[in-house]
């Protein structure tokens, strides 16, 4: 029904599977705020936030493959910088304007990420796991622990919602707006990246480093531009959290169990579909409301998540569920061209027409959107 | 230089103990990671749950009610029991060994041949689970938990020293002599060093691989479970703070490169030395912050180079 519904934009859009999903997101998103209370919107903007949040660990768990538990510690750490420089004056390091602030705090987040990964990006799997965890404690217990960063302890600090080109952002819609435009933003350039040469190498990475390195492709590099990008999405969400409450958050909020609880977002998502990552982010923001209001921790929530994402495999539901979908469509057309009886390999549906005769020379480029590496004669677009 | 200028003696003395009580602690957690790690060659981040839900768990059957703050309730007196606390430990170690072994049968079952990795992150997923469930079910935090030994102190070296920190020290050293005995001595230990050292050819040879797999994740989830319950006496209640220790075991377990027990437990007496040698004054007023940077250098060396030495090894396992 939705897929009906969603073919003729899809055609619009050049058949671009992203890009029906971020409009019929942000359709949405529009048109249901208004209709909520101030509370709600306020939740439903801490979900954005998280969403951006998924995006960057999507990019760091779902595209090299590596496992990140400093996604709380990067985004607090955002969070606090951000709003040091931004807030009402106590020092003359504070009272910069939004952006710059905003910026340093991005840049801190990329820059720590990225660090994290250089040690680590030669070896993977469980000494990523655990450097990361080193990073999230060693966070926790320098950054967040000192009060004229974090403006905490019994200190009045105020962090006001920012303010544009004489717009104010100050009201909870308005703020939701700028929110939602900058998740709107996140998405899109995440898209972008997946089908430029870098996310594509970052893909194969993650499937099958040795053949990366084979097309000369860096799994060192790509794994550092990975955490770094990773990084600054986490604090794109640190910059726009800073102003949501109007005073620095509770450093309980950035703890290494809310790592777990974030990172189970991309894997019960996958990295297949982003507004399957927004859904799972959105559902992660509002979930633990309910379960607090039935003194049950939020904890429970993401334990479960990691677990069902584990078991169902890296496409997470998300991609399961695409791929489901996808069998469908195929079933679908198989029965309407009379070839019930082919298997699925004899006839494969994915692939485009097919483009004149490569020549023989021809670097084999990469394609894929999540988990599929779809390999095609094309002229070479990564460097040997 | 400067660091020889501030060493104050007396304050290492004092230090050296707590150190190697605190060591012990990581110690414990240390081995119940090293055991996992050298059956499935997975990181066990579950013993922190495990660890976290005994500790719940004792603490609900010894604390008593009158004590209880109620800090995350609202303030009200919580039910607890006022049971004699060496049952309590048992039961609260036996949960850990039930949780352990139910973990094992997962993960040397249906996830046997699965990635690593994703292993590892089936195991997180089991720890923020289990967290999730004890403090659900407790609903408590911050609170104070009895020893199972003695809130006394003596004397030592000319400083006061608690009864627990002693016990757990005795503990940890009873662990190792036993252990070491165990894998070196006995049939099992012969079949443990053989599943640890190729899996494949154990199996050949006709060792029962998961049930002797699954035995070593009951063993290390009673391990994790009595480290819990040591621990929260040292500290308080809270699923943090044994996140924080699980981390400190594994960095113990990563300096002892994952498969050596003694090592590990050196590990992780270095790392409760530094720590409590920093923390105590020994070489003059240096900030928290300073201290995990410290702890954290010697993380990331021993990570560096413990990957340098198995990148080799574990490649073709890697996930």
């Amino acid at each position: 029904m939705l897929q009906k519904l969603m073919a003729p934009l899809g055609k619009l859009t050049g058949g671009n599977p992203m890009v029906p999903g971020i409009v019929a997101f942000v359709a949405l998103a529009v048109i249901v705020p208004p209709l909520l209370a101030g509370y709600w919107i306020f939740l439903v903007t801490a979900g954005l936030l998280t969403t951006i949040t998924a995006f960057g660990l999507a990019i760091i768990v779902g595209w090299v493959g590596e496992v990140n538990l400093a996604g709380a510690g990067l985004l607090g750490a955002s969070v606090y910088v951000t709003g040091y420089f931004y807030r009402v004056g106590e020092s003359r390091l504070n009272g910069w304007p939004f952006i710059p602030a905003a910026l340093t705090g991005i840049i801190v987040a990329a820059f720590l990420s990225g660090l994290v990964a250089i040690p680590t990006a030669r070896f993977s799997g469980i000494y990523v796991m655990v450097l990361t965890l080193g990073l999230q404690i060693t966070l926790e217990r320098t950054l967040f622990s000192f009060p004229w960063i974090i403006g905490g302890f019994g200190r009045n600090v105020i962090v006001n919602r920012p303010r544009f080109l004489g717009v104010s952002f100050d009201s909870d819609l308005r703020f939701f707006y700028l929110c939602l435009a900058a998740a709107v933003a996140a998405g899109l350039f995440v898209n972008a990246l997946r089908n430029s040469r870098h996310g594509r190498a970052m893909n194969l990475i993650r499937t099958d480093k040795r053949a990366a390195a084979a097309v000369g492709i860096s799994p060192w590099r790509y794994k550092i531009l990975a955490f770094a990008i990773g990084g600054g999405l986490i604090g794109v969400a640190g910059a726009f959290t800073a102003p949501l409450y109007r005073s620095p958050p509770a450093i309980v909020q950035f703890i290494a169990f809310q790592s777990l609880f974030l990172l189970a977002i991309p894997v019960v998502a996958g990295t297949r579909t982003l507004l399957g990552i927004s859904s799972v982010a959105l559902s992660f923001a509002l979930i633990p409301q309910a379960l607090e209001s039935h003194h049950l921790s939020p904890f429970l929530l993401g334990g479960i998540g990691l677990i069902a994402g584990t078991i169902v495999g890296p496409g997470g539901l998300g991609g399961n569920l695409l791929e489901i979908l996808q069998k469908k469509k195929e079933v679908a057309i198989l029965s309407a061209l009379g070839l019930d009886g082919e298997t699925e390999a004899e006839v494969d549906l994915t692939v485009a027409p097919a483009p004149a005769p490569a020549p023989a020379t021809d670097v084999v480029s990469v394609e894929g959107d999540g988990d599929e590496i779809v390999l095609r004669n094309r002229p070479p677009r990564l460097k040997a | 230089m400067l660091v020889a200028a501030q060493f104050h003696f007396d304050l290492f003395k004092f230090s050296l103990i707590q150190g190697v009580a605190l060591g012990a602690l990581y110690g414990i957690l240390a081995i119940a990671l090293v055991l996992t790690f050298r059956m499935s060659r997975v990181v066990g981040f579950v013993h922190g749950g495990i660890a976290t839900a005994s500790a719940f768990f004792y603490w609900y059957l010894v604390a008593d009610p009158t004590l209880v703050s109620g800090q995350s309730v609202g303030g009200s007196a919580w039910n607890t029991h006022q049971w004699p606390k060496f049952p309590a430990v048992v039961l609260a170690v036996i949960l850990g060994a039930v949780l352990g072994a139910v973990f094992g049968s997962v993960v040397t079952g249906r996830m046997a041949t699965w990635p690593r990795v994703t292993v590892t992150t089936f195991s997180l997923g089991a720890m923020l689970l289990l967290a999730g469930i004890a403090s659900s079910v407790w609903k408590s935090a911050f609170e104070n938990v009895p020893s199972p030994f003695s809130e006394k102190s003596t004397h030592l070296l000319g400083n006061a020293v608690r009864y627990h920190d002693l016990a757990v020290v005795a503990i940890m050293v009873l662990l190792v002599v036993s252990l070491n005995f165990v894998l070196s001595r006995t049939k099992l230990g012969t079949q443990i060093r053989a599943i640890a050292d190729d899996i494949d050819a154990a199996a050949m040879v006709g060792i029962p691989v998961q049930r002797i797999s699954m035995g070593v994740w009951c063993a290390a989830g009673a391990l994790a479970g009595l480290g819990g319950v040591l621990l929260t006496p040292m500290t308080r209640l809270g699923t943090s703070v044994i996140l924080f220790v699980l981390l400190r075991s594994t960095a113990g377990a990563v300096l002892g490169g994952f498969d050596s027990l003694p090592l590990a437990l050196g590990g992780a007496l270095i790392f409760g030395q530094v720590e409590a040698q920093v923390q105590g004054g020994t070489f003059g007023t240096i900030g928290s912050g300073w201290r995990e940077v410290i702890l954290m250098t010697i993380l990331f060396t021993g990570v560096i180079l413990l990957a340098r030495r198995n990148q080799g090894r574990f490649q073709l396992a890697e996930g």
